[in-house]
This record gives structure tokens, C-alpha cells and sequence, in this order.
């Protein structure tokens, strides 16, 4: 399946444009998503996507999203396990946010 | 003792007599510094039941621990007094050079009460210190005027925290401005203008000593390092702009005076278009490597020549919410609120709240002085922004603020005006995010995303942001105490991600700066010592339950569009969610703060002060 994903923030800035598509099985769980991600826009590895040593297994390199960064589902859900399969024809965002100073 | 002075500067503005408080190591093991010191220097020196814009206010400044020193992002000072618009604990922060300089004149904290009979500078030259007629300076900008101050003086390093026309005219949300940042938010300009303290400048020549130079210097290096790498590059290319984007894609950015939470001209205010055709440089505060804020400039149209640092706050203060889908106004409009000398989020607040209104019929062009002020209409927003500082026209009431404003005008206009014990709210509408809305209802010194940090837990799913459901206290208190801590050190929020351990590698860092021996247990403990210490400062003032509450708006209009459509806060929901963060406190069903609580926490004296009637005396902790 294909999912279009909108990037904000620091995401957009380093993809490069504000969203993509990415290509999935149908069976997919948001860590491929993440992967995927990764291979398409590699500018975004190590600061909004980075290695994910404990999901590693012998054959595959795992990623996940760096703290603060996230996705969001339909501007309503937050993904908040990378293993869970993902629902087909979403609106995803790639975002942060933090406030401070 | 190193770092800190141990002393503490009394000025009394009504005689111009001074008086050094010393302080020992205990007491600042007990507050750090910034809102901790500040607000316990409040809580000693305001009268209680004090007019805030009255003589018996106390304008107290507080430094940082680390306050010249290799800590990086930790060069903030904090400012406290009883806000004139909550008449409650009004503590505030600003990043500058000014900390440093207090240090190095000799100074932890500085302590402003009475009323002096005409406008003066304090001039605070290491342990001497002058009043100098403020004639030729009053009506100039908060930010000319320290440049006039430093040329007359003589010396382009001394430091100057000063008021702009908003001060003076005792508007309700003015801002005190030291090197181009603000002490922003509860109107201590206003108090600072009470005093008739157009500014106070300081030169200090003293070193800096701090207990294990080496020790400090390797433990900072590599947080330097930290804070300049992948984690904060957010920060560094966008900036905080970049959140709207992200809070209207999930349909929380405040639009036309929080009707609404999705604004169609949300892409050309954002950060990204900020950064691709406005902003001209990335700059920080004293003693920051990561440098967040970004200057844009407006290099052409009726706006052309206007500049200045853009926060996401004053963003949608002035943007989103007063209808302005273009950056040049919002540039001019920001630039105009630091100059003048007032809160940009509380002044943007204002003005959308009078847009609606005018919207509404409730406020007519006769109102106005012929203004057209409809949303989006920037030259009027400009107009008013100027009417404001002035107390001219309509100005004069809102400059007493939103709560204030609505409460003369009436005609239903309560319902919209937008704030929390009388402080304008933040840029996130609470109606989808159900943790935030009890972290600000519950706000000492009013609504506030800067005390608590609990939009994250919902925007980042820790909690589902559309329901409310007991549990959610704990990690509530826990976030705000930790932004507490911060606040207390001072270290900047951006660095809180750039700790494995925060606090065991700042307690040590504490330590090899301070000499003060301090266990991450005591440094964490801080935090819930300084929250319960404001909230006693509030008791003392009269603090009710009733207080803690949302706008109207918030709890009775649902969303009308967009990802979060049709959510609102239901005064049930609101009941349960601040039930549960008094538990979670420890506090009382009516919010009280038990005796054993305060004495656990080594606030025995206020345990004895604040009495029987407003401590429930040993209930259940």
C-alpha cells in the first residue's frame, strides 16, 4: 500500500519537500514505514530517524523515530508502538513538538 | 562559598535607602536560584494583600547558579513579584547578559520595594549604588533606551533591564526588556513601573570563582558538544515557529481568539517560511549554544525595515489568532510589543479578544476611534498595539487586560475572553488536549506552557488528548516539577534532552560550581519545594479552587472543524482532572496544602505564616 506522509518542522527541512510517499506491503507495521523513510530520504537519519540497536536482528538494520519526533495518525493519533501494523489510505504527519526556552 | 555572592540587595524606592541581606548556603541549596530564589524573595518581602501596583510589591531579581560560568544555556535570571494581573505569584525568566553582570557586581538577588517619588534609573556600579533622573528617557522604547543608557554612562558592557512606554503607563501585562529579551509574562514592568524604575543598570568587575574549575570545565565541554548536535538542530534551523505547522496539522492551533483551531494561512506564518524568506540569522542568549531564536526582517512593503526574534508565542498571539496570514505584521506587531515594553502573547491575546468583539457588534468603529477592527486587519492591530502602551482610546482598557477588559465591557464578552486567574492563555486550545488543560488550570502564576510541560504528554500520546480519565495527576507533577527545576537552576528547557541522567550529572554540576554538596534526590526535590512555596504565596493572597479554571469558551463552544472537531473541556471532566493533580500534589480536596506537607518540605515558617485557616493543620499527606 501507499501512504503519503506530510513533513513538518525539521523533517520537511531535510527531506527536502513537504511530503512523500512511501510504498509498503500490506501487512506493514510502522517500522517499516520508518525504514522505508530512511531509505528514501536519507537526510533524515541520525537526527530525526536514527538505529534502533534493540530491534535488531542478524539480517535487517531496525530504525525508529529520535526522541521528540513522532507520528501522527489523521492529525488525531499518535503512533506509539512502531510495531503495529498500519492502516491503509491514512494521513500521516511526521512532526515534533516541544516548547521551552 | 563560590558562585553565589551571598548577598542579597534591598533597595527601598520610597527613600532610597539600601540594606545587604546575607545569605547563607542552606537557603540556596533550599531555591538554586532564577524563579526558586526569585519567588522566595517574593514571598518574604511582598506585603500580604499588597496593591501589585502598590508601594508594599516587591520587584525581586534572582541569577542563575550558573550564571557566568562554562554551564551552557544557563545564563537566565529570574524576576517575581504579585502580578497586577492575577494578584497572584507573578514569576518570570528572561535569557540575557544581565544575570552574569548581578553576579559579577556582587549580587545573587535583587529586591525593589516602596515607591519612589519620581521616575529614576537605579544604577547599580558593583556595591555602590546610584539614582539618576530618568527625566530625559521616559516615553523611549524598552530596548532604545539601554543603548541612550550605555552611551551616557560610558560603557557598552554594562547591562540594563529597562521599561518601554507600556511600563510606565502601568499597562497590566507590560514586560521588563534586558538586551532585546524579555522578563515577559504577568506584567513585572508594570510593577517595575509602579517603583518609577525606568531601568536598572548594573556594571560589575568581580570574577566569577566556582568551586572545581577543571571538574567544571570537563563536565561542560561535552554537553556543549550535546547541545550542538543532531537533538537541538530543531531548535537551531527553525526555531519554536516550526510549531505552527505542527499544532494546526492536529487542530490545535489557536485561530481568530480560539474559536477556532486550524488556520488556512497557517503555512505562510509558519517556521519553514519564516526561515525561506524572512529570517536573516540565528541568535541565542547569554552563555546558549544552541542559539533557538530566529531574526526575521521585512525587507519590503508598508512594513519594510521591521525586525526582530520570532517565538512560536508571540507568533500566534499576533498571527493565527488575531487572523493575520502574513509574516511582515506579525514581524512589526512582535518588534512593536518588545519595544513598547509589553507581553507579546498577552497583548495578542488582547487584541484578538477586541477583534471578536468588534466582530461581534460589541465594540462599534465609535469604540475603536474609527479603527475597522475586524480579524485579519493588521493596520489596525498595529494601531491598537500602539493605543495600548499609550492607555490612549480604547487602549486604556485593554490595557488592564483580557479578564479585566470583558468584565467592563460585559455583554457576554466574558465568555471569550481568554485567560486563566487573569493571564492570557498560551498557543495551544485546550479543548483537545485534556492533560495541558488541567496543567494550565492549575497554573500558579496563571496558564502557562512554560511551568507545565503537559502537552506533551498528550501530543505525544502518553495520554489520549480527547478524554479525561483520573491517573493523569502523577506524571503532571512530575513534569512540573521538573520544569521547576529548570526554572530554578537556571537551565534552559532545550537542554532537557541532553542529560542521560539530569539529575545526577546537574546535581554534580551544581556542586563543582557551587561548592554546595547536593544529591539528585535534593535537586529533584526542588522542584516540588518551589511549586508548593508559589502556591502558599497564592493561599496567602486569598487563592480559592474556583481559581483554578478555564475560559468559558474552553469549556462550553466544541471545536467547530478540523482533526479535533466537536472536542471541548466539560466542567466534569475539569472537576476530575484537578482532583486528581491535588492528589497527586498532596494537597487537599480544596486544593489547601497540609501543614506536614510544607514542614516535609522544609517550608516550616510558611507552614506557621499562611496559619490554620488556609492550612488544613495535619490532614492526611
Amino acid at each position: 500500500m501507499q501512504l503519503k506522509v506530510e513533513f513538518l518542522g525539521l523533517a520537511r527541512e531535510l527531506a527536502g519537500t513537504k511530503e512523500g510517499l512511501v510504498q509498503v506491503g500490506e501487512q506493514a507495521t510502522w517500522r517499516e514505514v520508518v525504514r522505508q523513510l530512511a531509505a528514501e530520504y536519507p537526510a533524515l537519519l541520525g537526527t530525526v530517524i536514527i538505529p534502533d540497536h534493540d530491534a535488531c536482528d542478524s539480517d535487517m538494520q531496525h530504525y525508529k523515530l529520535a526522541p521528540s519526533y513522532m507520528f501522527n495518525v489523521g492529525g488525531r493519533a499518535m503512533v506509539r508502538d512502531l510495531d503495529m501494523p498500519v492502516q491503509a489510505e491514512e494521513r500521516l504527519l511526521l512532526m515534533f513538538a516541544e516548547a521551552g526556552g | 562559598m563560590y558562585a553565589y555572592t551571598g548577598k542579597i540587595l534591598h533597595v527601598d524606592m520610597t527613600t532610597q535607602a539600601k540594606r545587604v541581606q546575607q545569605v547563607e548556603p542552606e537557603f540556596y541549596k533550599l531555591y538554586l536560584g532564577g524563579v526558586g530564589l526569585a519567588s522566595r524573595l517574593a514571598y518574604d518581602n511582598v506585603t500580604p494583600g499588597a496593591d501589585p501596583l502598590g508601594p508594599d510589591n516587591a520587584l525581586c531579581f534572582a541569577c542563575s547558579a550558573f550564571a557566568g560560568t562554562t554551564v551552557p544555556v544557563g545564563t537566565k535570571h529570574g524576576v517575581a513579584s504579585k502580578s497586577p494581573l492575577t494578584g497572584f505569584i507573578g514569576d518570570s525568566l528572561s535569557g540575557s547578559h544581565w544575570s552574569e553582570m548581578m553576579r559579577r557586581a556582587g549580587w545573587d538577588g535583587l529586591v525593589f520595594k516602596g515607591q519612589s517619588p519620581h521616575w529614576v534609573i537605579v544604577f547599580i556600579d558593583d556595591d555602590d549604588v546610584r539614582f539618576l533622573d530618568a527625566t530625559p528617557y521616559m516615553g523611549m522604547g524598552a530596548v532604545e533606551v539601554q543603548g541612550k543608557l550605555r552611551d551616557r554612562l560610558g560603557d557598552e558592557n554594562i547591562r540594563i533591564s529597562a521599561i518601554g512606554p507600556a511600563g510606565e503607563n502601568l499597562v497590566r501585562f507590560a514586560s521588563i526588556d534586558n538586551d532585546g529579551r524579555q522578563v515577559g509574562r504577568t506584567g513585572n514592568g508594570a510593577v517595575m513601573g509602579s517603583k518609577r524604575i525606568k531601568a536598572i543598570a548594573v556594571r560589575g568587575t568581580k570574577p566569577v570563582r566556582v568551586a572545581d574549575r577543571q571538574g567544571l570545565m570537563e563536565k561542560s565541554l561535552p554537553l556543549i558538544k550535546t547541545t550542538q548536535g543532531p537533538g537541538t538542530l530543531k531548535y537551531r534551523t527553525l526555531g519554536t515557529p516550526a510549531n505552527v505547522l505542527n499544532m494546526n496539522a492536529i487542530g490545535v492551533l489557536p485561530t481568530r481568539n480560539f474559536s477556532e483551531t486550524v488556520f488556512e494561512h497557517a503555512e505562510t506564518i509558519s517556521g519553514e517560511y519564516l526561515r525561506d524568506h524572512f529570517r536573516v540569522k540565528a541568535v541565542s542568549c547569554s552563555g546558549c549554544s544552541i542559539a533557538c531564536e530566529q531574526w526575521g526582517v521585512v525587507r519590503d512593503g508598508k512594513y519594510k525595515g521591521a525586525k526582530i526574534g520570532l517565538d512560536y508565542e508571540p507568533l500566534f498571539a499576533v498571527g493565527s489568532n488575531c487572523g493575520i496570514g502574513t509574516l511582515p505584521p506579525i514581524i512589526k506587531l512582535v518588534e512593536m510589543a518588545d519595544e513598547l515594553g509589553m507581553d507579546a502573547m498577552s497583548a495578542g491575546v488582547v487584541i484578538s479578544w477586541a477583534m471578536e468583539c468588534y466582530e461581534k457588534g460589541l465594540l462599534t468603529k465609535e469604540d475603536t476611534g474609527g479603527l475597522e477592527l475586524n480579524f485579519g486587519n493588521d493596520d489596525a492591530a498595529v494601531a491598537v498595539m500602539e493605543m495600548m502602551a499609550h492607555r490612549e482610546g480604547l487602549g486604556d482598557m485593554l490595557a488592564e487586560g483580557v479578564k479585566r477588559a470583558s468584565e467592563k465591557l460585559g455583554k457576554g464578552s466574558e465568555h471569550f475572553a481568554m485567560h486563566s486567574k487573569g493571564m492570557e492563555l498560551p498557543g495551544y486550545d485546550v479543548r483537545s488536549l485534556k492533560t495541558f488543560a488541567m496543567g494550565l488550570a492549575v497554573g500558579t502564576r496563571g496558564p502557562c506552557h512554560n511551568r507545565s510541560l503537559a502537552y506533551e504528554l498528550d501530543i505525544k500520546g502518553v495520554f489520549d488528548r480527547f478524554t479525561a480519565e483520573p491517573g493523569r495527576g502523577p506524571l503532571v507533577v512530575e513534569n512540573e516539577n521538573f520544569a521547576c527545576v529548570l526554572d530554578c537552576l537556571v537551565l534552559c528547557k532545550f537542554l532537557r534532552n541532553c542529560f542521560d541522567d539530569f539529575n545526577t550529572e546537574v546535581a554534580e554540576l551544581y556542586t563543582m560550581t557551587t561548592g554546595i554538596e547536593l544529591t539528585p534526590e535534593e535537586l529533584a526535590e526542588v522542584g516540588d519545594r518551589v511549586c508548593n512555596l508559589k502556591k502558599a504565596f497564592n493561599i496567602r493572597e486569598g487563592w480559592t479552587r474556583a481559581d483554578d479554571s478555564l475560559p468559558p469558551r474552553a469549556m462550553q463552544d466544541p471545536i467547530p472543524s478540523g482533526p479535533a472537531k466537536g472536542s471541548f473541556v466539560s466542567q466534569e471532566e475539569l472537576d476530575l482532572l484537578i482532583d486528581d493533580y491535588y492528589q497527586a500534589r498532596g494537597w487537599t480536596e480544596e486544593g489547601m496544602i497540609p501543614r506536614a506537607k510544607l514542614i516535609e518540605l522544609g517550608l516550616g515558617d510558611i507552614a506557621d505564616e499562611i496559619g490554620e485557616d488556609a492550612v488544613v493543620a495535619d490532614a492526611a499527606v
